[in-house]
């Protein structure tokens, strides 16, 4: 049977050009989202007051981890809590709360003169017992501060309103910086207030304004700051942007004009020196460890076989787009006392990794690397693995995710090698022997225990001056890489996009774009 | 519907209460150690069992099960071990976001769905034919991630016409909250609207070849009168339960939709609290996430006894 058509059987041309013409008419009208965001726009080469800053981390931020470097914390914690000193990009210590310091008593004591008329954002006046509180929290853990070890038996009084001393065990001209660069003053009256981010107190430029856990943060201009003038935005909104896809979307909308978190091969789709620019943070440690309490890597021969192995040069390029130092050390080069000529220890030699491999009877031994289930320790694994097998050894990868991985690294008990990457990038030796815990002497991850190592990280730690530090460095640093327990392959910097498009300026105080307060804008 | 409803207590309290269980230990089977993701890389030992003790992970399973179940009763949810703040709080925050997304989309999966179908189901001309088989083969061979990524290119970067990152609660301010949610919506929505109109297709195309159509036509009824009043009606039940089920399928899509354009769900809440072991959250999300499966089932079974007479509720 045919079925009969109707003339009004399809949608009539009026009908349509009358609900066309409702579509035109309902958007002409509409604000559009996407004009709004972009008023932020507008190029300046000089600072200018007015506006708010947009940035995005890729990680939450968590506010009671606030003596420690989350991802999360990068763009708040600088702003509304502000720490004594504060060490800028080239290694510069410049006061904050603090305008003067002396060592005395062989190092071991510090005194500082701290800054007059500064206020917390509650009103009240910052004094010398909140400088004395805060050390005391630290020294207990509080914050989750991974610097306990290198705080023991820290002592700080309140030597006058506006004066503090500190005294450790240990001197402490090598490290005192680097430790209170890390360690904001907190509220002593709502510290507690961190732990939910129910309420977050300071002394700095900004006030915390309003929390979404694990989503965003808003942050207001304090009027009241101490430095008058300061600063120039009237905000920032911190947003988390988990995804590199998405962010790179809220940079190029002009929704956010600083991202991080993004790697660098996603970062460099976007960056070109214009319109966006890349900043490099002092940033991590990459290398592989070696559990040398279970086979194969019992044998330090072949433990500096796999330090030949590596093709460091090809992990720079590929993986980390040719930013950060390829390094047989994992302190940095400007180190007090860092011996230049042990720096290029490891090089790229596969004859002599083979050579060493035959003398510990490792030919064709297989073992497991554990690694994070993330982009870039995989894409490392790729290469180490390439190299591992070009000079008869079969690694296969043994993935964990960080919940996982974490516990076990802490524990010494991940696989028989593991490749990790640590932000201690930039710390003082004395400091990243207790920071790093693949060097730590009594218990690492590569449970390597031994008397000399032991002794020598002692030494190195209590050097009371630079040479006594560079003689114990370079004792540390042969039995490093001797021993071979830990390889380091690359110190790389953290990276923060940066768009150009509002203010040509949009670098932190002194020069650091993490860690640091927006005050430019 | 009443008696209907008292029937289904039972299971739906069988199905809730053994999902507890599940819930409760399936977190705890997975690897990782929440206090460890809290105490921070390069903690010690020593960090991470005091980070422990303070979440109360020390204690026994059963325990913290009871307090757990305890807590639900009296609207207790729990504190995330990570954020220190109230599931629920977490969750309430984020529910508006999710709650938008989701309406939108199953307007829109409704209206291409049943729209398309319709319009392939009442098709005569073979362009007509083809250009609803052509759609239709896009929609389903398009997942949800692909259509946000092209959207994203097109109409974000491209021919910027509408925001693809962040949103803005419709409630606050309708005009430019409801720009943010299009792209999102239209991503989650039309890809799935694919299956819907194939049902919708193939049971209309059934029902045209029904006694009671043959009646209507010999009748002299119009076609649209026919379609309407006759053909649409009878098909619409397969559709339904296609609507029910893809309603799961769509709180899956969110999570990826959400990423891509920066929105902050609750699909957002749940893919982090997973990653970061943060057991409490994810209990009550998956708890929550069979909650509403079982209400929509529920309300599946009692749209389509209303839209056909002949199914009785609960035979």
């Amino acid at each position: 049977m045919t079925y009969p058509t109707s003339p009004r059987s399809a949608l009539s041309r009026r009908s349509f050009l009358g609900v066309s013409a409702l579509g035109v008419l309902g958007l002409a009208g509409c604000r559009s989202a996407v004009d709004q965001a972009a008023q932020t726009g507008g190029a300046s080469a000089t600072p200018k007051p007015g506006g708010t800053l947009v940035t995005t981390v890729a990680a939450e931020p968590f506010p009671n981890a606030y003596f420690t470097g989350r991802p999360g914390n990068i763009f708040w914690n600088r702003n509304v809590l502000e720490t004594l000193v504060l060490i800028d990009e080239k290694a510069k210590v410049h006061g904050l709360l603090a305008t003067k310091w002396e060592f005395r008593d062989g190092n071991k004591t510090v005194v500082f003169q701290l800054r007059e008329g500064v206020k917390f954002h509650s009103g009240r006046d910052f004094t010398a017992q909140d400088v004395v509180f805060t050390i005391e929290r630290a020294v207990a853990g509080d914050g989750l501060s991974n610097l306990v070890g290198a705080t023991k038996g820290w002592q700080a009084t309140a030597s006058g309103q506006h004066e503090v001393t500190i005294t450790s065990p240990r001197p402490l001209q090598e490290v005192a910086f680097d430790i209170l660069d890390g360690f904001p003053i907190i509220d002593q009256e709502s510290y507690q207030g961190l732990q939910d981010g129910s309420k977050v107190i300071g002394t700095g430029p900004f006030v915390w304004s309003s929390y979404r856990p694990g989503t965003e943060i808003t942050l207001k201009r304090n009027d009241s700051y101490w430095e008058k003038g300061l600063p120039y935005l009237d905000g920032i909104d911190v947003t988390v942007i988990k995804d590199s896809t998405a962010q790179l979307a809220a940079l190029r909308t002009g929704r956010a004009q600083l991202a991080n978190g993004l790697t660098i091969q996603d970062a460099k789709t976007v960056v070109d020196d214009k319109k966006f620019h890349l900043d490099e943070n002092h940033g991590l440690v990459y290398g592989i460890g070696f559990d040398v309490n279970q086979g194969p890597f019992t044998n330090p021969d072949l433990r500096r076989a796999i330090g030949y192995a590596i093709d460091r040069e090809r992990i720079k390029s590929q993986v980390f787009g040719d930013i950060g130092t390829i390094t047989s050390l994992p302190w940095s080069d400007n180190a007090v006392g860092y011996p230049k000529d042990l720096g290029k220890t490891y090089t790229f030699d596969q004859d002599k990794a083979r050579q060493l491999i035959q003398k510990a009877g490792a030919n064709g031994v297989s073992f497991e690397i554990a690694l994070h289930a993330l982009p870039v320790p995989r894409a490392i694994y790729q290469i180490l693995a390439r190299n591992l097998a070009d000079v008869g050894l079969a690694p296969s990868p043994l993935e964990l995710s960080s919940a996982d991985f974490e516990p076990r690294r802490a524990a010494g008990k991940l696989a028989p090698a593991f490749l990790t990457w640590t932000a201690v990038a930039a710390q003082p030796p004395a400091l990243m022997v207790d920071a790093l815990a693949e060097l730590r002497p009594d218990v690492n991850t590569s449970r390597f225990v031994d008397a000399t190592y032991q002794k020598q990280v002692a030494d190195l730690i209590a050097a009371s001056d630079d040479k006594a530090t560079a003689v114990a460095l370079k004792d540390v640093s042969q039995t490093l890489l001797d021993e071979a327990f830990f390889h380091t392959y690359a110190i790389v910097p953290t990276t923060t996009v940066r768009a150009d498009a509002d203010r040509d300026n949009l670098i932190g105080r002194y020069g650091r774009s993490m860690r640091a307060a927006y005050l430019a804008g | 519907m009443t008696r209907f409803l008292l029937r289904r207590l039972p299971s739906v309290l069988f199905v809730l209460a053994a999902t507890t269980v599940i819930a409760f230990l399936l977190p705890r089977l997975a690897p990782g150690d929440p206090a460890a993701v809290a105490a921070g890389p390069d903690a010690t030992t020593a960090q991470i069992a005091a980070v422990r003790a303070q979440m109360g992970l020390d204690r026994p399973l059963i325990a913290q099960y009871f307090d757990w179940i305890g807590g639900l009763f009296t609207g207790d949810l729990g504190q995330s071990l990570q954020l220190k703040r109230p599931v629920a709080e977490l969750i309430g925050d984020r529910f508006e976001s999710t709650l938008e997304l989701t309406i939108a989309a199953t307007l829109l999966l409704t209206l291409f769905g049943i729209g398309l179908g319709v319009f392939a189901g009442s098709a005569r001309r073979r362009l007509s034919r083809f250009l609803a088989d052509a759609t239709n083969t896009l929609q389903l061979s398009m997942p949800p991630f692909l259509a946000g990524l092209l959207l994203v290119i097109l109409l974000g970067v491209a021919f910027p016409v509408l925001p693809i990152s962040g949103e803005v609660a419709v409630a606050d301010d309708p005009v430019i909250g409801l720009q943010y949610l299009i792209l999102p919506a239209v991503a989650l929505a039309v890809p799935m609207s694919g299956g819907v109109a194939m049902l919708v297709r193939s049971s209309m195309d059934n029902a045209w070849r029904q006694d009671y159509v043959d009646l209507a036509v010999s009748k002299g009824v119009s076609r649209r009168r026919i379609t309407m009043r006759h053909v649409l009606r009878n098909s619409l039940g397969p559709a339904v339960v296609a609507l029910g089920m893809r309603f799961g399928d769509m709180l899956a899509g969110a999570v990826v939709i959400e990423m891509i354009f920066a929105r902050n769900g609750i699909g957002q809440l749940a893919v982090s609290s997973v990653q970061n072991a943060d057991y409490n959250v994810v209990q009550v999300i998956i708890v929550g996430a069979v909650l509403i499966a079982v209400l929509v089932q529920l309300g599946t079974e009692i749209a389509l006894a209303a839209l056909d007479p002949r199914v009785r509720l609960g035979a």
